[in-house]
């Protein structure tokens, strides 16, 4: 449940957009709301891409045995 | 000391698997760390973006959890705890590293001024795997270069997928602070992509 839009939660809103959590109802208010601003509509769009490139990143897996390099220390 | 075996602890909780620990079952230890140390290792790299800095750190973690085994609260969720052991670690790290980058830039410099010159490779035209790995190799140097208080925000949530209440617990900040940074990092992250992009876009011309 999120507070009703303003200015001061924007950025609540932006986050759930981004994730694709706004209901559709929300989410319609939400554009109207961001269509009259122009530098709104494009810090949205550089998050959006943000969010999507950090996801691109890959995901290394601990090289080794971490065990073994603890165990000598666990006294 | 309750008689469990392997396969039973595996299929614990983290919370239980710590209260095993605290209770004096190391074997619940190696369940813990086979669990997080990849989740860890990553979250780590994404900071130091060196693998012998990220295993020592790793290291550094798991053996903090092992030592202050006895100060962890069921009340936090054993998970954000461990963000918060890696995140404080990482942090000092990290902030040692700059200041040392810092004054080595500087030291270089006869006029005592910091500077930064980039050179973006764009000899080989690339192929789709390539430009892949051009693009990755933009986020990671962006990444690296945008603020501590919004890096650890956007790591938390777009790389280690944590929800908004768990970055709020390991990071100690309101909700809305948390919301906004992650939005500003992302924005600024992605300025510094489009400005690689660019650069990259007027040498090739």
């Amino acid at each position: 449940m999120i507070n009703a839009l303003s200015d001061k939660n924007i950025h609540e809103y932006i986050c759930h957009f981004i994730d694709g959590t706004l209901e559709k109802e929300t989410q319609k208010a939400f554009l109207k709301y961001v269509d009259e601003n122009e530098e709104l509509k494009s810090f949205i769009a550089l998050a959006a891409k943000g969010s999507q490139h950090l996801k691109l990143l890959p995901q290394a897996e601990y090289p080794g045995d971490l065990m073994s390099r603890l165990r000598p220390h666990m006294n | 000391m309750k008689n469990v075996n392997a396969q039973s602890l595996s299929q614990m909780t983290d919370e239980d698997l710590m209260e095993m620990f605290q209770g004096g079952h190391e074997k619940a230890f190696d369940i813990i760390v086979e669990r997080y140390q990849n989740r860890i290792h990553n979250f780590i790299f994404r900071y130091t973006q060196n693998h012998m800095d990220c295993e020592d750190l790793v290291q550094e973690t798991f053996l903090r959890v092992f030592r202050c085994r006895n100060s962890y609260e069921r009340i936090a969720k054993f998970s954000t705890w461990l963000y918060t052991i890696a995140g404080n670690l990482v942090k000092s790290q990290y902030k040692k590293n700059k200041r040392m980058q810092m004054v080595s830039i500087t030291g270089h410099d006869e006029h005592d001024q910091e500077y930064e010159i980039d050179v973006v490779d764009t000899r080989e035209k690339p192929d789709c795997e390539v430009d892949n790995r051009l693009l990755v190799n933009y986020i990671e140097k962006a990444l690296d270069r945008i603020p501590l208080e919004f890096k650890e925000l956007i790591i938390l949530r777009d790389i280690q997928n944590l929800t908004y209440e768990e970055i709020m617990q390991i990071t100690d900040l309101p909700m809305g602070t948390v919301k906004s940074r992650i939005n500003r990092g992302r924005v600024r992250l992605q300025g510094m992509i489009n400005s690689f992009t660019n650069a990259e876009t007027i040498f090739a011309a």
